[in-house]
């Protein structure tokens, strides 16, 4: 008697927890999301980040937004005979139990039209709509470009 | 039977007499070539293959407008190295990702040899519509107060970009908002000080090979 009084109200708790999301905790989650501060003329600037999905579904983003930028897309940089070029992904898939890396000279977010100019240390929220109605966000990290921006490559 | 026909031996000999013509103006050619290319082994060493041009190339007459609207023409190539980019502010991640390895590549040249023949650093924009002399002035300075950024009518720009093996092109995507991105090559090139194209720098770039080769390239050219 005195255990189902401790445990209802924790059941309860847990149920409107899980209601009020919608699901469980998010199976995709977001890490290193940073933007290369860009000189402060600039009206597009670019977005990185590694989504990784837990879940045993394919996670798909269809939409970004952020109430930084006026538009936000995704891009994958394409380079065929020395020429670049950048193709809208109307989508974005993240296979089940894998990660999908968003980084210099390939997949990117493209984020246009900064409400203001964005400085090394500043944060952006950005949001993802998911295929599947869910959304997801992430705080991303505006940050001098130390490196080559392609630092990866160094240490294959 | 068997016995040729005049017609058809004349007809032999003189299709041997043409192949002989046209192996021997071949060889000609190929030697003429090679000469001009310079591909024996020895021109270039292996390292810089496919980078350094046995021969530097001439630069077309350039008529830029720098980042201060003063002209940029051949004469500012003279008596240094220049690292030649190009492509547009409006590019989010391979002209910033180039630019910054085009500073970390300027600041590690720079300090190790202080003495050698000075090296600058051009963005020249293919978007001369959008990428005025005060907007390239910001955006190169950003990554290098020393950077100079240049561009030039389209009328201008496609005639050197296609002599410098340099492609671009608008892409609207589909848009009708009027905005566009432009495709364009990603190649760094590099003119040497008596203003000549000397090698072309293919993508992915990275600064720690570009210095090692620009090095080479330095003891090759002893310059």
């Amino acid at each position: 008697m005195k255990l189902s009084r401790h445990i209802l109200p924790s059941v309860f708790i847990l149920l409107t927890g899980c209601l009020s999301t919608g699901q469980a905790a998010p199976p995709v989650s977001i890490e290193q999301a940073w933007i290369p501060e860009a000189p402060p003329v600039v009206s597009v600037l670019a977005g990185y980040m590694t989504l990784k999905n837990a879940d045993t579904r394919t996670a798909t983003i269809m939409a970004a937004s952020s109430p930084a930028f006026g538009r936000v897309e995704i891009h994958r940089t394409v380079i065929k005979d020395g020429m670049a070029s950048m193709q809208q992904q109307s989508s974005l898939d993240i296979p089940a139990g894998q990660s999908v890396q968003l980084k210099p000279g390939g997949l990117h977010l493209m984020l246009i039209e900064p409400k203001k100019p964005l400085k090394q240390d500043d944060v952006v929220d950005v949001q993802f709509q998911m295929k599947d109605g869910s959304q997801l966000s992430a705080r991303f990290t505006v940050k001098r470009n130390s490196g080559a921006g392609n630092e990866h490559q160094h240490h294959h | 039977m068997t016995e040729p026909q005049p017609q058809s031996r004349t007809g032999r000999i003189r299709l041997v007499i043409l192949f002989t013509a046209v192996s021997v103006a071949a060889l000609l050619a190929g030697a003429w070539f090679s000469q001009q290319l310079g591909t024996s082994p020895a021109a270039v060493p292996e390292a810089l293959n496919g980078t350094v041009f046995p021969r530097s190339r001439p630069v077309p007459s350039l008529a830029l407008t720098d980042h201060n609207g003063a002209t940029f023409d051949n004469a500012r190539l003279k008596g240094r190295w220049s690292f030649v980019f190009f492509g547009f502010t409006h590019c989010p991640d391979v002209c910033p990702t180039t630019l910054q390895v085009l500073k970390q590549t300027y600041l590690q040249i720079q300090t190790a040899n202080t003495s050698a023949t000075p090296v600058q650093v051009i963005f020249v924009s293919v978007d001369p519509n959008r990428d005025t002399a005060p907007i390239l002035k910001q955006y190169v300075q950003f990554y290098n107060p020393d950077f100079i950024g240049a561009t030039a009518p389209l009328g201008t720009l496609t005639p050197l970009t296609r002599a410098l093996g340099i492609l671009y092109v608008y892409d609207t995507q589909g848009r009708s908002d009027g905005s566009y991105t432009v495709d364009h090559s990603a190649q760094i090139l590099l003119i040497d000080p008596q203003g000549n194209w000397r090698a072309v720098f293919s993508p992915p770039h990275d600064p720690a090979r570009i210095v090692d080769t620009f090095a080479q390239i330095r003891q090759f050219t002893g310059e």
